[in-house]
């Protein structure tokens, strides 16, 4: 039962000890400075970093559908207010994953997403009992080509899961550099979820691997993909996937560098929504497209899911938050009531509630609708491509996450609702979302 | 600092303890109806039941000094409650005190700190205190030799922390806690006095922090000052990770009886009790893998309501009781179910080439269908050199604090607040 030991190949850890950094580490990072390739355009439809969700098919034995996704795990840079990728600071080293296409080789893929990771990973959007298939590649690191790191997929608080599908390599297997592994998951649960790599967890997740999936409940007896549950009090009009993050920017510059960092020390010193920390988290879609300035522009191929909330009035708004940072949280909705129907991926009936302020651990999700106000021109607001708007906030209550590391003014974990006056013939001004997080005008194709 | 790493080889002999003695010696594998304390358990969790006439329970404890093992090798000086009807050796936690409701329970303490000791029971009222002074909290026992007793009428079932009232910022960070259980009158299979509260086994599960500095100051008598508090070590049931999934009792923790490994089987009519306790300072959000959990109870007072979860919070100071089970539910049959893989692209399942297992050690069987690979088909499932602890092709789950700054021993990770969960086939191994 017991088999010898092999002689291990030298671990990252290992080789930091040796104390090899110190030539590397220059290399590496003079390399970090001055070799970023021309960026990928995401898809030019303007459609965000996300999994489209055709909805179930059926499959001739009436059994269930089937969706395909492909995932690389690689590595790139993170644009943060005071670490702007084009800047002397320089962007935060970050690794994730992006989505690629079924049909692509291995080559292939590393050829085009290898060192261009975008944050946070793919929002996975798929359907009770539709067979998912997500085949992980990992495209390895440009950064850190002396990394053999390998990565998995843990789908987190998905119920009953064979163990070679949970991701864990201790426990399972991994996915070596250049090398595919088809990950299976056939969700029984409606809800929200989330997902990341589980190899040196501390450390991935961290470092970005981390992102948002969820079910929706299987159609039929009047449930629509418009209920976040089979109940019809989780219906709603438009929904936003939040993701909730800190950085502690020092393991990440560390890491480019070719140096180790102690876990125990964590201290994290910026607070993102979905990779982005205020004020990027009020761009929207059109202003990415439009690279409308250089911050756009970095955001449009590293963080392209919109942290900006958009509403017509009377619209109910489904907000699937989930958090993988490592603190505590509690998020705050100024001037809105918020009904916290769903959390970690349940349906919680009688024990929903109404509140302000939603307290959410690491590892844990909620799901929260609220119904968007009637717009009055007398209350503040604004007014963007789609119009004039009131404005609320959603924020972290501890207002120590509402920074940039030593930038001045407010920052973090902060964003907008805005609910939009309608147009002159009274209809709404947003048109329908077609995809979560979706932001609009719609960016021109 | 003494730094050592536990090598994988030592954790493959705790392995082969937790999978083949149990397996080999069903009768001492935890879990009978009685929870007779004369049969110790080799995992779940131990009762000590004290001197016990009708309803009045005595326990007589007393303090001792000892050290925590860390996987990395590293002693870290702690404070700890004895049970003095056993010799009173240093353990941490301490005690499992076990009583049923109703029961009168009277705690002797005896103290050999150099401070002032006392007992506080949060979730017990009119507890009845003597001892040598008056403290701030409650009576305590006086530095070096003195003694102090409390007496309270356990009155309702559930899951509690007893801990020290006295410069609890100081004692409590190091080690002077435990779990207190008490167990319904419908009977010692039950967490309360409910039927939907029916458990096949029941596992503590008592969360501390560690921070290895302030011990040294406090072992070579310097200032304690809680304000430089840094952890560095996080522990269940005073063990870390890979530690605390080997057996209670393991000769080489004696400081630690207490292990942590959770074992289900697949499909078992009746759910285990995982009784969650946090005496560490910090909230630590448990989330289990393998399936959500079933929230029964908090801090000792059932839930009108109860439900599910992917991650349970457990506040500093609270008490959780929940319920896991664990379903085969797809029933994947390598002939008559088989897995729809491989699929397009790939080529066949498992590709050996496509994975690696880290460090060249696995739990996973090979096989990725429940009950199949093991023992026997390890040759023709993983490269050579693998080291693989699984015995029939059970699977194994980690349970973890998602702050997973804590899944660490001070730097190395896979370790800290992360223990396992094994599910075993229908019928167990064979
Ligand atoms: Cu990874
Ligand atoms: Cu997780």
């Amino acid at each position: 039962m017991n088999r010898k030991l092999i002689p291990r190949k030298y671990s990252r850890r290992d080789f930091l000890k040796w104390g090899v950094r110190g030539t590397l580490g220059i290399a590496l990072a003079g390399s970090a400075l001055s070799t970023l390739r021309p960026q990928q355009a995401v898809a030019g439809t303007g459609r965000p970093f996300l999994t489209p969700n055709p909805g179930p098919v059926a499959r001739p034995d009436g059994q269930t559908a089937v969706r395909h996704l492909r995932f690389g795990a690689t590595d790139g840079f993170l644009s943060l207010p005071g670490r702007r990728v084009n800047s002397p600071a320089g962007g935060v080293y970050m690794f994730g994953f992006v989505l690629g296409e079924v049909t692509d080789s291995i080559g292939d893929f590393i050829q085009k997403y290898k060192g261009r990771v975008r944050t946070p990973a793919p929002i996975v959007d798929v359907t009770e009992n539709q067979d998912v298939y997500i085949t992980l590649t990992n495209l390895g690191f440009e950064q850190r080509p002396d990394l053999d790191d390998s990565h998995t997929i843990h789908w987190h608080g998905f119920r009953n899961p064979n163990s070679v599908f949970d991701g864990v390599p201790e426990v399972s297997i991994s996915v070596p550099v250049a090398r595919d592994f088809p990950y299976f998951f056939r969700p029984r649960d409606e809800g929200t979820y989330m997902y990341h790599c589980h190899f040196e967890d501390t450390e991935h997740v961290q470092m970005g691997m981390d992102g948002i999936v969820f079910v929706r409940p299987q159609p039929g007896a009047g449930i629509t993909p418009y209920h976040a549950y089979a109940d019809f009090s989780t219906a709603f009009d438009r929904e936003y996937t939040l993701l909730l993050n800190e950085v502690d920017t020092i393991p990440h510059d560390n890491l480019l560098a070719v140096q180790g960092f102690v876990w125990s020390d964590y201290k994290p010193n910026y607070w993102v929504i979905n990779g982005r920390s205020y004020p990027d988290t009020l761009y929207t879609d059109l202003d990415l497209a439009n690279e409308v300035d250089a911050v756009a522009a970095e955001l449009k191929n590293r963080q392209p899911v919109s942290s900006l909330i958009q509403a017509n009035p009377g619209e109910k708004i489904l907000l699937r938050m989930a958090s993988l940072g490592y603190e505590q949280h509690a998020m705050q909705m100024m001037g809105i009531r918020m009904r916290v129907v769903g959390q970690d991926a349940t349906f919680l009936g009688p024990l929903a509630y109404d509140t302000h302020t939603i307290y959410i651990g690491p590892g844990e999700a909620r799901d929260a609708i609220f119904v968007a106000p009637p717009y009055n021109p007398n209350l503040p607001g604004g007014t963007d491509a789609a119009g004039d708007y009131n404005v609320y906030w959603f924020k972290n209550r501890n207002y120590q996450r509402l920074v940039n590391d030593r930038e001045p003014g407010l920052g973090g974990m902060i964003t907008q609702v805005r609910v939009y006056a309608p147009n002159p013939d009274n209809s709404p001004s947003l048109p329908t979302q077609e995809w979560p997080n979706q932001t609009f005008p719609r960016p021109t194709v | 600092m003494l730094r050592k790493r536990l090598k994988w080889s030592v954790l493959g002999l705790l392995a082969l303890v937790v999978g083949l003695l149990s397996a080999t010696r069903p009768g001492s594998v935890f879990g009978g109806p009685t929870f007779a304390p004369a049969a110790l358990p080799n995992i779940g969790l131990v009762c000590t039941t004290g001197s016990v006439s009708g309803t009045q329970v005595v326990f007589n404890l007393t303090t001792a000094t000892g050290f925590y093992s860390g996987p990395d090798g590293n002693q870290v000086f702690m404070w700890g409650f004895g049970d003095a009807d056993s010799g009173g050796a240093f353990q941490m936690p301490g005690p499992v005190l076990c009583v049923h409701e109703g029961d009168t329970v009277t705690i002797n303490l005896t103290n050999t700190l150099p401070d002032p000791v006392s007992l506080v029971f949060p979730g017990q009222e009119n507890v009845a205190a003597a001892g040598d002074q008056q403290g701030l909290f409650t009576w305590e026992a006086a530095a070096n030799t003195g003694s102090a007793s409390y007496t309270f009428t356990a009155g309702h079932p559930g899951t509690f922390l007893y801990e020290s009232g006295t410069q609890p910022y100081k004692q409590i960070q190091m080690g002077l806690y435990g779990m207190l259980v008490v167990r319904p009158a419908m009977g010692d299979n039950f967490a309360y006095n409910d039927p939907d509260t029916q458990f096949r086994n029941e596992f503590m599960l008592l969360l501390h922090e560690i921070d290895p500095e302030l011990h040294a100051r406090v072992e070579r008598g310097e200032p304690y000052i809680v304000s430089e508090r840094h952890d560095r070590y996080w522990t269940i049931n005073g063990r870390s990770m890979p530690d605390l999934i080997a057996d209670n009792f393991v000769d080489w923790l004696k400081g630690q009886p207490y292990g942590a490994l959770v074992r289900v089987e697949a499909g078992d009519s009746l759910p285990v009790l995982l009784r969650f306790a946090n005496a560490g300072w910090e909230n630590h959000p448990f989330h289990p893998h393998g399936n959500h959990m079933t929230v029964i109870a908090r801090d000792g007072q059932p839930l009108p309501q109860k439900f599910q979860n992917f991650t349970t919070t457990i506040g500093s100071g609270q008490a959780y009781d929940l319920l896991f089970r664990w379903d085969n539910v797809e029933a994947w049959d390598v002939s008559a179910n088989p897995l729809p893989v491989p699929m397009p692209p790939a080529g066949p399942f498992p590709d050996r080439q496509n994975v690696v297992y880290k460090d060249g050690v696995t739990f996973y069987s090979g096989n990725p269908y429940l009950g199949e690979g093991g023992a026997t088909a390890y040759q023709d499932s993983f490269p050579p050199g693998t080291t693989v602890f699984n015995e029939c092709g059970e699977f194994y789950f980690p349970w973890h604090s998602h702050a997973l700054d804590e899944v660490q021993n001070f730097d190395e990770g896979f370790g800290g607040m992360l223990t396992l969960v094994r599910v075993d086939p229908p019928g167990g191994c064979p």
